[in-house]
């Protein structure tokens, strides 16, 4: 390129759209847009020191001797200088000081609107409490601090460099291989600017979790970078979870409600009669005992299909607000089975009952509780169903100050890494479609609020679930 | 014969035809005189004509449920005669029950000799 000459370096610096200064070695000729936009006159930026003086304030010597070395080096220089105007307050100008024998331009570009931009950028980027990733071609890039505490990482470098593929289970909930679902993805977003997803992370210590990822590509500097939002999905999924299982437990109640109404009508004309012919029995003794023995066993049939429906209470409304009651422990356990024993028994699974506490009673929302068992019981029958042993101990014990309910099975037992994930909302072992994965955590959210717990017993070589609840206290009796 | 309800005159109050028939069956072996209605309204017209010393009803049924045969009867006729109700199926907790004024709740199926007890209670007390 050949250099320009003292008169075109003049000329440019006087019709450049945005400020630029003549400098003729103390003198300087700043052009009108300049002086527009920092609100001086042209006579008080006349020489450097005018320009050092009122453009640097205090710090004036500092930047006139980092001028002055830059000097001695005739090449062209660029940086980012804060100017105070002549308001008072401080603009950014990005400033190219182009340099020829003899003369010199600085072409000033106010900078402040993209500088404050940036902060704000940057700002947001710290502080969004979701996640936020660059890439560039298929690597992270820059992640903010929720992206390192989404995941559980400490440092950006232990993120940096890596696909946010690796930070995935390797398989989805659907079922599908994580690496084909995440190619599939990858071949669309070549094709798009913007998409949006669903995909299931883990995170640094196994933990899974939903995210909704939303990628926008865009082009910095001619390298195609996506820029990922992550919003977590867990707490989302899990209301929309429970709401789903409370608008289908609602209408099994409605249903459960109106077929109790139907069966126990005629259940009690057929306790009726069958009361009359023993009452009349009482009174004849004709009557022969072969006919004595069925009306007891019919009696008794009935009272078991009514205990049976009885149960069904549990499912017939919300039972969350329910006040709590004096139960019986051994009634609770009953309830449960009532609504669970004809599968056990069909499936050829022993289900044995042992109390070390006979007529223990709990403090509690019955049908609640009666959940919570009914939870570990289809677990129990999940575990066992398949194996050549089929068994299920239940046993009630007195444990502290409260009641242990223990529901052993003869199942394979639980691999010691998946023990710390039971209870997570989510977490299943099961079949896809077969378990929600909620049972065991809302079974846990249940027993809690009635300042129980739900564990599992690690000492035993089967698996062992035990719920513990506190025999009722002082001032909470249900006949007070 | 046990005749513990001999001399009472009950109503029974229910849409189902086969179980009026067996409760009152069951109460007449006791010695009781039974009326029955299929529906509120039924219960009211003969409440109206005879005298009645206990009202055994149901809660949910399609001509009048049972808590408006009750209320209707204690806008007529005071505190008498007692009522107990019986329900298929949580239409009402015995708390409820004894709110409208019944003085008791029987859920279904039930025993005939604790019906016998409660009505032998109700009907001695005045």
């Amino acid at each position: 390129m050949n250099s320009l000459s003292q008169d075109q370096l003049r000329r440019l610096a006087a019709h450049y759209p945005a400020g630029a200064v003549f400098v003729n070695g103390d003198q300087l000729e700043v052009n009108s847009r300049f002086l527009q936009l920092t609100g001086y006159a042209s006579e008080e930026l006349r020489t450097l020191d005018d320009w050092f003086g009122r453009l640097f304030g205090h710090r004036a010597g500092e930047w006139r001797s980092i001028y002055d070395e830059s000097k001695l080096r005739s090449n062209t220089v660029e940086r980012i200088l804060p100017f105070r105007i002549k308001n008072g307050s401080i603009r950014h100008f990005h400033v190219v000081r182009y340099v020829e024998p003899g003369a010199e331009i600085w072409l000033l570009h106010d900078m402040t609107e993209r500088i404050l931009d940036e902060e704000r950028f940057r700002l947001l980027f710290r502080t969004a409490s979701d996640p936020i990733f660059l890439l560039a071609g298929d690597r992270v890039i820059d992640c903010n601090p929720a992206a390192l505490s989404i995941l559980g990482f400490e440092e950006k470098e232990q993120i940096l460099g890596h696909h946010p593929a690796e930070f995935t289970p390797e398989f989805q909930p659907d079922g599908r291989r994580t690496a084909e679902y995440i190619e599939e993805l990858d071949r669309l977003l070549t094709e798009r600017d913007h998409y949006r997803f669903e995909v299931t992370h883990r995170k640094k210590d196994g933990t899974e979790f939903p995210v909704e990822v939303t990628i926008n590509a865009i082009q910095v500097n001619g390298v195609r970078t996506q820029l990922a939002f992550w919003h977590d999905l867990t707490e989302q999924k899990q209301l929309s979870l429970q709401l789903a299982q409370a608008s289908k437990m609602a209408s099994l109640g409605e249903m459960a409600g109106a077929l109790a109404h139907e069966i126990n009508s005629p259940l009690a004309v057929i306790r009726a009669k069958a009361q009359q012919v023993r009452i009349f029995s009482e009174m004849d003794q004709q009557i022969p005992e072969l006919v004595l023995r069925n009306l007891e066993s019919i009696e008794k049939t009935v009272d078991r299909i009514a205990a049976i429906i009885g149960g069904l209470r549990s499912f017939a409304r919300d039972s969350s607000k329910d006040p709590p009651e004096d139960s019986e422990a051994e009634a609770l356990l009953a309830d449960a089975l009532n609504l669970c024993g004809q599968r056990f028994k069909h499936a050829g699974i022993s289900v044995t009952f042992e109390s070390q506490s006979p007529g223990a009673r709990i403090f509690c929302r019955r049908s609640q509780i009666t959940q919570v068992l009914l939870n570990l019981l289809n677990n129990a029958f999940d575990a066992v169903k398949e194996q050549a042993e089929k068994w299920v101990r239940l046993e009630i014990r007195e444990a502290g100050s409260g009641i242990e309910f223990r529901v052993t099975d003869s199942g394979p037992g639980i691999p010691g890494p998946l023990r710390p994930k039971l209870m997570l909302p989510f977490f299943t072992t099961k079949d896809s479609g077969k378990g929600s994965g909620l049972g065991l955590s809302a079974s846990k959210g249940i027993l809690e609020q009635h300042s129980g717990k739900l564990f599992l017993d690690e000492s035993c070589p089967n698996t062992c679930f035990i719920a513990w609840l506190p025999r009722r206290t002082h001032g909470e009796t249900a006949d007070e | 014969m046990n005749r513990k309800l001999a001399g009472r005159r009950i109503l029974v109050v229910d849409d189902v035809d086969e179980l009026r028939e067996a409760l009152a069956g069951s109460l007449q072996m006791f010695g009781a005189d039974v009326l029955t209605a299929s529906g509120a309204q039924e219960a009211l017209d003969i409440l109206e004509s005879s005298r009645i010393d206990f009202v055994l009803s149901d809660v949910r049924m399609p001509r009048g449920d049972g808590v408006s045969l009750l209320r209707a009867m204690r806008a007529r006729h005071s505190s008498r005669p007692p009522l107990i109700f019986m329900s298929g199926f949580a239409d009402l907790s015995l708390q409820e029950a004894l709110e409208t004024g019944a003085i008791g709740l029987l859920n279904k199926p039930f025993d005939i000799k604790a019906l016998v007890q409660v009505i032998c209670e109700a009907t001695s007390r005045g």
